[in-house]
């Protein structure tokens, strides 16, 4: 108990710089989509601080991780920075030459597994990856928007019915679509999803004690899916819950005095 | 009209959906800002990211005599849902409008997802489909208003930002083309399409050469189209999208039939897709050098 409560507080700064670095990036005129990457933090920070995929290992060796929701990369650019695997000035150049921007792609980062950018593809691949790779596992973040998608669909009852044992789903429940609020999600709401033969793990994605859990269940040798709720822009009152921020850029004074509340 | 050109369009579109009970708009969880007001109508459908449930309604809508228009970005209201395009709307000729936002390079920073510079081609290959590609302010305002009077399946094409050129020029639907610059002597031409238009125009004022914006891809005045293209002694095909995605195969398949023999340049992207990122569309064009400055160049 002792040790997960260290852990926790170690993993619980960890967050606090991440999201600190991360929005300074947003005001340094670096554009990210600041809601959806905000929500994921958390998850995001357990995953790769806990080694479940440790970026500092070659990709062949290591878990694999698709970020389905590519927008939220800004977040994983800052931990490969913190991770030391990417310096700021290389981060900076590859913005200038272009090879940096909205999405992740596997041409111009070697840390990134699979390009994204267009939703509902990853668990197909994902499971692709799974079949080709048996000892390991193969861990995508999906939004809840996104499994609108019926591609999303397919991919889990393929995994349901033929045993597909090493894929993890990560459902970001963040109630809010890139236009609107997205309160009722029957086949979440409904538990339709504990029909599928998964590992079903239902959780609060900014609680580090259920992510942890959650980490555990991905060890099993069984496919899981976890639905987190969380908070869009989660952290900064004045991004939370906003349709505004979900994609929109805040201006200098507003970003300033964020980073400024932060730091204090 | 210094409004953004999405609203000039979808104000004229909002404007006939209360007037029209028949009609009904459907989207993919894209945000346009002129529809808010009639999001929550029953006819107003927001089907989420799911393009190909959202187009088979469409047809579905159709085929019980209702108007459909179908928004969403250009790149997912074909590519994710083709099929469903060719089959249930085209074969069946439902009175479908699909407007596809975000073409070319205008999403810049998205990467090769956002970018729309395949999609004409693929409506190209759909036999039912007519294509507008909008380039600014002045023929949104006119294809907005007109575009129910267009029987069948219909693509639209549109920018975003305020493009406020072109405004003296009167356009016509029928026609399908016009002259943004023309000089009296000139026997350099450029014919261009959407956003490139705009660019064209810029360059014309330096180089004295006509431009010819194509705004209706197949059903346009194919006589009337050879008959100008056959005074020229050269011709310069500029557009956005890539060599075999965009305008230039509809352009060459005229050439080729008529047997015209201006001497051809073309200046367009590539056939790749581009993992680059910019914060802006400018930048992009100048990487790739489709920019004013590679036009300036080849003429």
């Amino acid at each position: 108990m002792v040790k997960n409560s260290k852990k926790i507080l170690k993993l619980k700064k960890k967050i606090r710089e991440i999201r600190f670095n991360f929005l300074k990036l947003i005001s340094k005129g670096v554009k990210y989509h600041i809601g959806g990457s905000l929500s994921i933090l958390d998850i995001i920070v357990c995953l790769i601080y806990t080694k479940k995929i440790d970026l500092t290992k070659a990709s062949k060796t290591r878990n694999k991780f698709i970020l389905s929701k590519g927008h939220a990369l800004g977040i994983f650019y800052t931990i490969l920075m913190d991770l030391n695997l990417l310096s700021e000035k290389k981060y900076f150049s590859q913005i200038k030459k272009h090879k940096f921007g909205g999405q992740l792609d596997t041409y111009n980062c070697k840390y990134v597994d699979w390009s994204t950018g267009s939703l509902g593809h990853s668990i197909g691949v994902a499971i692709g990856m799974a079949i080709a790779n048996p000892n390991k596992k193969i861990i995508t973040i999906v939004g809840d928007a996104e499994i609108d998608e019926g591609s999303v669909w397919e991919g889990l009852f393929f995994i349901s019915e033929k045993k597909i044992k090493n894929v993890h789903i990560v459902i970001d429940r963040n109630r809010l679509s890139a236009s609107s609020f997205i309160e009722k999600k029957e086949v979440l709401d409904k538990k339709l999803l504990d029909q599928l033969d998964f590992n079903i793990f239902r959780g609060n994605g900014h609680n580090l004690n259920d992510i942890l859990k959650y980490l555990k269940i991905i060890d099993k040798s069984k496919s899981s899916l976890a639905i987190f709720n969380t908070i869009k822009g989660n952290g900064i009152p004045e991004f939370e819950n906003s349709l505004k921020y979900s994609h929109g850029q805040p201006d200098k004074k507003l970003i300033t005095q964020v980073l400024k509340n932060l730091k204090n | 009209m210094k409004k953004d050109i999405r609203d000039i369009f979808f104000e004229n579109i909002r404007d006939q959906f209360l007037k029209d009970k028949k009609m009904h708009i459907l989207t993919n969880d894209a945000d346009v800002y002129s529809l808010q007001s009639i999001k929550t109508n029953k006819r107003f459908i927001d089907a989420g990211v799911a393009e190909q449930n959202l187009v088979n309604m469409a047809a579905g809508l159709g085929a019980n005599n209702k108007k459909t228009l179908v928004y969403g970005f250009c790149t997912f209201l074909t590519f994710r849902c083709y099929e469903q395009l060719k089959f249930n709307i085209a074969s069946h000729n439902a009175n479908c409008k699909i407007i596809g936002v975000g073409p070319g390079f205008s999403f810049s920073n998205d990467g090769p997802t956002h970018h729309g510079i395949q999609d004409i081609q693929l409506f190209n290959l759909i036999p039912e489909f007519e294509i507008i590609n909008i380039s600014d302010n002045n023929l949104a305002n006119i294809v907005s208003k007109n575009l129910f009077k267009i029987k069948g399946p219909v693509y639209v094409r549109l920018e975003k930002g305020v493009q406020n050129y072109n405004s003296n020029i009167i356009y016509n639907l029928d026609q399908g083309f016009q002259f943004t610059k023309k000089n009296k002597t000139s026997k350099k031409m450029i014919i261009t399409s959407g956003f490139f238009c705009k660019i064209a125009n810029e360059v014309s004022d330096t180089k004295r050469i006509d431009v010819l914006n194509l705004f209706r891809l197949k059903n346009f005045n194919h006589k009337k189209f050879t008959n100008i293209c056959s005074k020229y002694d050269e011709i310069v095909i500029y557009d956005e999208n890539t060599e075999y995605g965009g305008i230039l195969p509809i352009i060459l398949n005229i050439f080729s039939k008529e047997k015209l023999k201006a001497k051809l340049k073309t200046l367009c992207v590539k056939d790749k897709q581009y993992f680059i990122y910019s914060d802006t569309r400018q930048k992009i064009l100048s990487k790739l050098k489709i920019d004013k400055k590679s036009l300036e160049k080849i003429i």
